[in-house]
């Protein structure tokens, strides 16, 4: 644009500096005053008239990421009241408050807080307890609703970035999680930052240089409360925060994800506008979470830190673990075999490095891959809006109960202490069967699932097909017996039939004539995995298929009713069916 | 009384607050009594004992908890982070669990006045394994 094309702005400037460009009109009240003059900058009305139809599908498992979002907002806000009060320093104090036990006892000002917020702060003990249990509900929810996610497909294109962003918040909140446990610096959080100083030391090279960093010198120095409470409440939340709004943009920008049905599309969203039901919905749930918390803060106590009194580095006792979501790296922990390497004068603590700096990194690495590795190998690159049920895509349901089985079995080998008390059982033999488990378990799960979808596929086609089981037996004349079947009725068949046919990649020879030697072993990889992925699948029948095996159902029954009317037992079914 | 003051700068006496987590994070102790004949000396250390009583580090070679179970009848020592499981009377020797390296003993005699004493230092670091942990051994 040239300068003389440039539209002259002086006219606009002017009609804006006196009144308004469209007055308002007499009657319009302050709170439509408030409105336009806020849409007169911001633009709010366009954008709120868009967004306030927004339509969201409904289905009971959308509902897990928001007990993730409202337990977060618990969080925030009985986090906030708990900053009155504690008292992040580790400055040692005489206890003087009302617990009794503790009366005299030197301790950090930390710990001293936290017995006041808990026995002399107005609702302290609730609000502590609401902030704990609403953390467990927060992670446990992360979790499940990452499930849910990964076994509908929700993670494919266009929303690979969005299911990076939420394993992100899983391990943000994670941290988060532990950097709150340890504040209260009791026996066993403190206990938990003595083990967190072993791992870092184990790091090579740097590890001793990064524990005196954290710790502001020897351990446990002064230092690490205070830094762990601005990590705890600025940094670490400040981070959640902006993922959050991040997750959610991204969330209203793609739109949800919807079951398939009559009616719905992968181009068009099913469901209720955002005013007045999703709102009210959410909004709702809110309490209803907020309540669940406030239940549980108030009936059943967690973290009772005056049990077992402040951190000494020189006391703890048995079963101490850690706070649930950091049970599985401890599990690796305790079962990893003693490998320490001393060579050249340097040691390599393998039975640290493997299962605290290696695998959780790896483990959320590989989570956050899975949509990328799934893309890749099944060469799908469309943009998909319709779920897919989880037995429809079985070796990524196998995947994931596989991951799921190793997660679990790390997590049971962290309490094999409590197992092996609770159940009378040798710490070792259950140390050893651990070993083996989190190997051997992973695979047997995947092939057990797998094998499991494809006997769900096979079932829907046989419903498709040949009907569903009404449980009615006939006798025919001859004394042989045979159930009666009836076609499944057509919403039913939609829904099964509303998927795509899986195709195996098979790479051209002719295509990998020019292609690098390098290029040609990707490939072959690929055409391997993409048969493992789909070679085993049911494909969903043929319209001619069904039409077929309708008419040959009809033809069946036909013969079936025959039988029944100039037969000897005239109790069937009658015809109406 | 292990304190000796010719040997140990520090009174603990006198330590408080961090200072005092400090020390103790390195310098707990775990002295432990057994039948002398129970005590299959390690090479070097056949004098560590005094009378079936031995000292070692509290600190566990692994992360660094504080060692508590007794297991009273084998004399193992059993931690409760990760149940690394420790020898008393083969010196301090990983019988199993995550620990890759045995506990540091301290070794012990009776001074004139008849008071248990160390007779030195821990010969190598206490606690959790690191980087730099063999530097000054031979090699
Ligand atoms: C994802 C978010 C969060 C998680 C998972 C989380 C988790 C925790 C946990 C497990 C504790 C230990 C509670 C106990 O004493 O039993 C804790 C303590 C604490 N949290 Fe949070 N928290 C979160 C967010 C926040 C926020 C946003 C704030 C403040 C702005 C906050 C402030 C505090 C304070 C002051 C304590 C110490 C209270 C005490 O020890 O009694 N937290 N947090
Ligand atoms: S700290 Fe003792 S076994 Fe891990």
């Amino acid at each position: 644009m040239s300068l003389g094309d440039r539209p002259d702005m002086s006219k606009v400037a002017k009609s804006n500096a006196g009144e308004p460009a469209v007055p308002p009109s007499r009657g319009s009240q302050r709170a439509g005053a408030v409105a336009n003059w806020a849409d007169e900058r911001l633009g709010l009305g366009t954008m709120l008239k868009k967004n306030l139809r927004k339509v969201f599908p409904d289905h009971w498992s959308f509902m897990l990421g928001e007990i993730a979002l409202w337990s977060f907002v618990v969080l925030l806000l009985t986090g906030v009241f708990l900053t009155l009060w504690y008292d992040p320093s580790m400055t040692e104090v005489q206890y003087a408050g009302s617990y009794d036990p503790l009366r005299g006892v030197h301790m950090s000002s930390a710990f001293a807080s936290t017995l006041d917020i808990s026995f002399d702060v107005r609702g302290g003990l609730l609000l502590r307890q609401m902030h704990h249990w609403a953390a467990h509900i927060f992670i446990a929810a992360m979790m499940i609703h990452l499930l849910r996610v990964y076994f509908t497909g929700a993670f494919r294109k266009p929303r690979e970035l969005n299911w990076v962003i939420g394993c992100l918040l899983l391990l943000l909140g994670t941290i988060e999680g532990f950097t709150g446990y340890s504040l209260p610096d009791d026996l066993l959080s403190g206990t938990g930052v003595r083990a967190a100083d072993g791992f870092v030391k184990a790091t090579p090279v740097v590890g001793t240089y990064m524990s005196f960093f954290m710790f502001g010198g020897e351990f446990p120095g002064d230092a690490i409360i205070p830094r762990l409470y601005i990590a705890h409440v600025l940094l670490l939340p400040g981070l959640l925060l902006a993922l959050i709004a991040a997750h959610m943009l991204l969330l209203v920008y793609h739109k949800h994800t919807q079951w398939p049905g009559p009616g719905r599309t992968e181009q068009n969203v099913v469901g209720y506008p955002l005013l007045p039901v999703y709102a009210a919905k959410a909004g709702g749930f809110f309490f209803i979470v907020f309540g669940a918390c406030a239940l549980l803060g108030g009936l059943f106590s967690i973290n009772n830190v005056w049990k077992l009194g402040p951190y000494d580095p020189s006391k703890v006792t048995a079963g101490s673990q850690p706070d649930w979501y950091m049970g599985w790296p401890d599990g690796l922990l305790r079962i990893i075999p003693p490998w320490e390497t001393h060579i050249w004068g340097v040691t390599l603590s393998w039975n640290i490095m493997l299962p605290i700096l290696v695998m959780p990194p790896l483990m959320i690495t590989i989570l956050a891959l899975l949509p990328f590795i799934e893309q890749w190998v099944t060469g799908d690159k469309r943009e998909h809006h319709l779920l897919q049920r989880p037995r429809n895509a079985p070796t990524r349901t196998a995947i994931m109960v596989a991951l799921m089985t190793f997660y679990g079995l790390s997590w049971a080998a962290g309490g094999n202490d409590i197992i092996a008390i609770k159940m009378d059982l040798s710490i070792n033999q259950i140390t050893y069967f651990m070993r083996a488990a989190i190997f051997v378990g992973p695979v047997i799960a995947f092939m057990i699932t797998k094998r499991w979808c494809i006997s769900l596929q096979r079932q829907d086609k046989e419903k498709l097909l040949h009907g569903y089981e009404t449980g009615v037996l006939v006798r025919s004349p001859a004394g042989g017996y045979a159930e009666k079947h009836l076609p499944i009725d057509e919403h039913q068949a939609y829904a099964l039939t509303a998927r795509d046919r899986d195709e195996v990649y098979v790479p051209e020879e002719d295509d990998l004539d020019g292609v690098s030697p390098r290029g040609r072993r990707l490939a072959r990889l690929r055409a391997k995995l993409s048969a493992m992925f789909f070679a085993d699948n049911v494909q969903k029948p043929t319209a001619a298929e069904v039409e077929e095996s309708r008419a040959h159902a009809e033809h069946e029954l036909h013969e079936l009713e025959h039988q029944i009317a100039t037969g000897p037992n005239k109790h069937g079914p009658s015809s109406d069916h | 009384m292990l304190f000796n003051p010719e040997r140990y700068h520090v009174d603990p006496h006198e330590v408080e607050g961090i200072e005092l987590q400090v020390h103790k994070s390195k310098a707990s102790l775990i002295l432990h009594r057994m039948h002398p004949s129970e005590i299959k000396p390690g090479k070097g250390r056949e004098n560590w004992d005094v009378g079936g009583i031995v000292a070692y580090s509290k600190i566990c070679t692994h992360v660094g908890c504080p060692i508590s179970l007794n297991e009273r009848t084998t004399h193992h020592l059993l931690c409760p982070c990760h149940q690394s499981t420790f020898d008393l009377t083969d010196s301090g020797r990983v019988v199993f669990g995550p620990a890759g390296r045995p506990l540091p003993q301290l070794p012990l005699e009776v001074d004139e006045q008849g008071y248990l004493v160390a007779q030195s230092d821990f010969t190598e670091p206490v606690g959790p394994s690191y980087w730099e942990r063999d530097y000054d051994e031979p090699w």
